[in-house]
């Protein structure tokens, strides 16, 4: 079975594909508004003609590549790419302007892959009961999920926490904009049809970081055209980084694989948990959003832990794990392939393949992230007066093409100009992102959890995973405050 | 004199018709779109490649899928419902265009201002439960609703399979509690961990753990059998009138020339035909279900009133 | 006083202000226990209390600079954002190829200082490789205004 497998999967055209497919996804995942779904979607009608091995790793590798992908326009250009590495462009960003970009990529490429590996190890082994365990999810612990998450905006609010919690809440709002998903009420549309879906956050996101960040290179232009070119000398970790990155690989992989096989929980918000969580077990976190390498590795290693982790519900259940993963059971129901238990049963070596091609999806994405560091290095050499128009036109295009909808554009400009002014004010404009993903998650899951209770509240301490999330955001809002008091009291002494 | 102004009134009378029949050959000039008014890589959009790529070899210029998302499907539908009407842009429309509109959602969408070209797909809502549920049945489910006030799942408020599951309750004259999810997916994986009694949604999104044996249908909410599951009965034969699915079809805006209404319907209906379609159907658990325009404009009046009522209930 | 973060604090006040009484007009609950409106109203509450402490907070602190005068660097940023503003109509009602090779010729003019032609090849090649690969290789459709 494993023989048949493996010649399913290491064809040299498979491989080809996977090559192809991931070097294909790191270059959607870098584009600013070409998320990683979209990546995913538009491949899909290629696969249509091959053959399921040759269809599903295809893939497969854009998915891997374009998760990876992201972090690289976050680290150099303060532009996350997906959602899914906005968390990383805050300390990556910082050490690319210390002109350490090289080993910020460095770190990043050798902690998505360890992430990919390690996820890709759970998928194998205990994807069962890891899906059994991912059932047990229903409304209320939804609703402690995306408690626990907006717990993080205290670790990403920068400097003043007030306003950042005040942030989060202003994208929590934005978020109720559109049709409300449970009572199907429109709110705060003003009667415009391009709101009744509401806003969209990638838009949001390009706007707030990629735009802004045009604007403030705008301000920062020098007459004389060309700044001065920091030389990246390194494309590897230091090696005092490895024993960090393999500690960081192996906590937050592992998280990312379990919060990927909730359904419904995807890699943006596997990163911000692992960067809240890598700061408040550090020692040293008010260094946090200086440029610190656990905040790169911990982000990284989670949102490629997700990939194996969203595979889970798709191949043991035939549920999508999140938007990636629904395609690609479209993808197999085309192959005249039924995802969940029977593929087990019936198709054997195509789920070895995916196994297998899985793995040598992250080896490629290895291989092609460090060979080619220097490569995208070279993005800091243009200069800002051709970089920030070519920018600009990315920050149309990429909110335009989501779909096909000019209104986007429009919301990406405005929070674009809002951001800029974010960035006068120094507030972290990261807040309201994750206010925006967690908010209707927050919102719905609370009141499906009443409406399934029937109204009782204590529905949301009747499992043990409700108590779980409750104890975990009781740590994550007073484990800070007890550790300035520990820290006090030692300086006291 | 008057002569000579009939004559010249004909001669470019027939100038023009010749120009007209002259364009009628010449369409499609330029590429033709589909929007579709869902993501990419859903069901609608899947059907629709599907049948782009079958009708490719009547135009030559190309024709392609684009997705305009937004609103439940209202953001694509307006968008095409104002393109020119030069049958450059076909929209594949639902039945939340006369859904959303009822529910105040739709914007300015009004499925009297397209022409209808031809449906190809249809789906039913399917009521189905776990496969360790104590219902066996039909009936020993809606037994229970009558004084248990059951959990149903459905794909969001206001959606189709929402109104599946209000019409399978005022059949039996039971109440549920509706509970609305983000899209089926989501609702089927809460029914697999047990956190729901029974979902609403179509046949073909349970088929897969139906077949593996995780859920079980009880009844289909169908005129007739489905030819994937001839062992699963219709709500209408167990002795509840309820009927209720989606559609997929094919829609111009009104003011779009026949000759080119009629080169659409044509090559739609014959491309659903196609084997290559019929394939892909079949393997993506999708039922062809070709309706002509006439009964098409029927259909949507028809569902126009049914939906209506149905939702000024809720 | 801090101008920005009261200015900040301003538009969080209108803004929950304006969405807290829109939200009190929604319809209140139906079937459920929880309605439609309760959440954006309590999210209002925290925020407009949250920011009327922040605008507090910003008048308590002095600072000693006030200059209302924008900087130079300032005035570029303003020009720019009203420079790409003119770009996005003009997408909409000229054509995107076209708009969008003034848009970057006009920029990398303003910002940059190179020959024209060095000028006009690196807007060119830009503006082509982006259409060639949105419009082509992902499917973006760019059908806009009267030119393309």
């Amino acid at each position: 079975m494993i023989i048949d497998a493996l010649l399913l999967a290491l064809q040299p055209s498979v491989l080809l594909y996977m090559f192809l497919g991931v070097a294909g996804g790191i270059f959607i995942g870098c584009l600013p508004g070409l998320t990683t779904t979209m990546g995913v979607a538009l491949v899909l009608p290629i696969t249509f003609g091959m053959d399921a091995a040759h269809s599903i790793l295809l893939l497969i590798g854009v998915y891997v590549g374009a998760v990876y992908g992201g972090s690289i326009s976050a680290i150099l250009l303060n532009t996350p790419g997906t959602p899914a590495s906005a968390a990383t462009a805050i300390d990556g960003h910082a050490m690319a302007a210390r002109g350490e970009a090289g080993r910020a990529l460095g770190i990043s490429t050798i902690s998505s892959f360890l992430g990919g590996i390690i996820s890709c190890f759970f998928l194998i082994l205990i994807s069962p009961y890891l899906a059994e365990f991912a059932l047990q999810f229903s409304a209320p612990e939804f609703f402690m999920l995306a408690v626990f998450g907006l717990c993080i905006i205290s670790s990403i609010s920068g400097r003043s926490v007030l306003i950042g919690f005040l942030c989060g809440a202003f994208g929590v709002l934005i978020a109720t904009i559109g049709i409300d998903d449970i009572s199907g009420v429109a709110r705060f549309t003003f009667g415009n049809i391009n709101l009744f879906s509401g806003v969209n956050f990638i838009p949001v996101m390009i706007g707030l970081f990629a735009m802004s960040q045009a604007f403030v290179a705008v301000e920062e232009m020098t007459k004389e055209g060309r700044l001065e070119a920091k030389k990246v000398t390194r494309v590897l970790p230091l090696k005092e980084d490895w024993r960090m990155i393999f500690k960081n690989s192996s906590i937050f992989g592992t998280l990312g694989t379990f919060i990927g096989s909730i359904p419904g929980v995807g890699a943006d918000i596997a990163s911000f948990i692992a960067y809240g969580q890598s700061k408040s077990l550090s020692k040293e976190s008010e260094k946090y959003g200086t440029g610190v390498t656990d905040a790169i590795s911990a982000p990284e290693s989670a949102n490629n832990g997700v990939t194996g982790g969203a595979l889970i519900p798709m191949l043991t259940l035939g549920v999508p794990g999140d938007a990636v993963a629904a395609i690609m059971i479209g993808a197999l129901t085309v192959q005249g392939l039924q995802p969940g238990p029977l593929l087990f049963q019936n198709n054997t070596e195509v789920v070895y393949a995916i196994f297998i091609g899985l793995l040598v999806a992250n080896v490629f994405m290895l291989c092609i992230g460090l060979s080619s560091v220097r490569l995208f290095t070279r993005v800091l050499i243009v200069p800002k007066s051709v970089l920030t128009p070519i920018i600009f036109l990315l920050c149309f295009v990429g909110s335009y093409s989501l779909a096909n909808n000019f209104f986007d554009v429009i919301v990406m400009f405005i929070f674009g100009v809002f951001g800029y002014f974010l960035k006068k004010i120094e507030v972290s404009p990261s807040p309201i992102i994750l206010g925006l993903i967690l908010g209707p998650m927050a919102e719905s899951n609370f009141r499906r959890a009443l409406l399934m209770s029937r109204g009782e509240y204590d529905t949301f301490f009747s499992t043990g995973i409700s108590w779980f999330f409750f104890i975990l955001i009781l740590i994550s809002i007073f484990f800070p405050l007890l550790k300035k008091v520990i820290s006090k009291l030692k300086s006291a002494n | 004199m008057k002569n000579k102004i009939k004559s010249l009134l004909i001669s470019s009378l027939v100038i023009t018709s010749a120009t007209m029949s002259y364009a009628a050959n010449n369409y499609p000039e330029n590429a033709v779109r589909i929007i579709v008014p869902y993501s990419a890589g859903g069901g609608s959009d899947s059907v629709s490649r599907a049948l782009a790529e079958a009708l490719k070899p009547k135009f030559p210029e190309g024709i392609a899928v684009e997705n305009r998302t937004g609103g439940a499907g209202s953001v694509g539908m307006s968008y095409g419902m104002h393109a020119k009407p030069n049958g450059e842009t076909i929209t594949m429309v639902a039945p939340e265009l006369v859904m959303l509109p009822h529910s105040g959602n739709g914007g300015d969408i009004d499925y009297k201002k397209f022409k209808h070209l031809a449906i190809v797909n249809s789906g039913y809502a399917a009521i189905t439960v776990p496969a360790d549920s104590p219902y066996q049945t039909l009936d020993s489910l809606l037994n229970d609703a009558k004084d248990k006030n059951l959990l149903f799942g459905n794909s969001g408020t206001g959606s189709i399979w929402h109104i599946a599951g209000v019409g399978m309750e005022k059949a039996a004259e039971v109440e549920f509690t509706h509970i609305p999810f983000k899209g089926s997916s989501a609702a089927i994986t809460s029914l697999l961990g047990k956190h729901l009694d029974a979902v609403s949604v179509s046949y073909a999104e349970v088929a897969s753990q139906v077949d593996a044996g995780l859920l079980r249908t009880l009844a289909v909410l169908a005129p007739h059998r489905l030819i994937d599951a001839p062992n699963i009965p219709t709500a209408k034969e167990l002795g509840y009138d309820v009927a209720i699915g989606t559609w997929r079809g094919y829609s111009v805006p009104l003011e779009t020339p026949d000759y080119i209404v009629n080169y659409l319907t044509d090559a739609i209906l014959e491309a659903a035909e196609s084997d290559e379609f019929k394939t892909f159907m079949a393997v993506s658990n999708n039922d062809i279900d070709i309706i002509g325009p006439e009964e098409f404009e029927k259909k949507v009046q028809r569902e126009d009133t049914f939906y209506a009522e149905l939702i000024s209930g809720l | 006083m801090k101008k920005g973060e009261a200015f900040l604090g301003i538009i969080f006040v209108s803004f929950s202000a304006l969405f807290g009484a829109l939200g009190y007009g929604l319809y209140q609950s139906g079937r459920s226990s929880v309605g439609a409106s309760q959440w954006p109203i309590i999210v209002c509450t925290i925020i407009f209390f949250g920011s009327i402490v922040v605008i507090v907070n910003a008048f308590r602190v002095k600072e000693s600079k006030s200059n209302l005068q924008l900087s130079h660097e300032e005035k570029r940023v303003f020009i720019s954002i009203f420079l790409l503003i003119m770009y996005f109509i003009s997408v909409v009602f000229i054509g995107f190829f076209v708009s969008s090779l003034a848009m970057l010729y006009t920029f990398i003019y303003y910002f940059g200082k190179f020959k024209w032609y060095v000028n006009f090849v690196f807007s060119l090649a830009i503006t082509s490789i982006t259409y060639f690969v949105f419009s082509y290789l992902l499917k973006v459709s760019f059908q806009f205004g009267v030119l393309f």
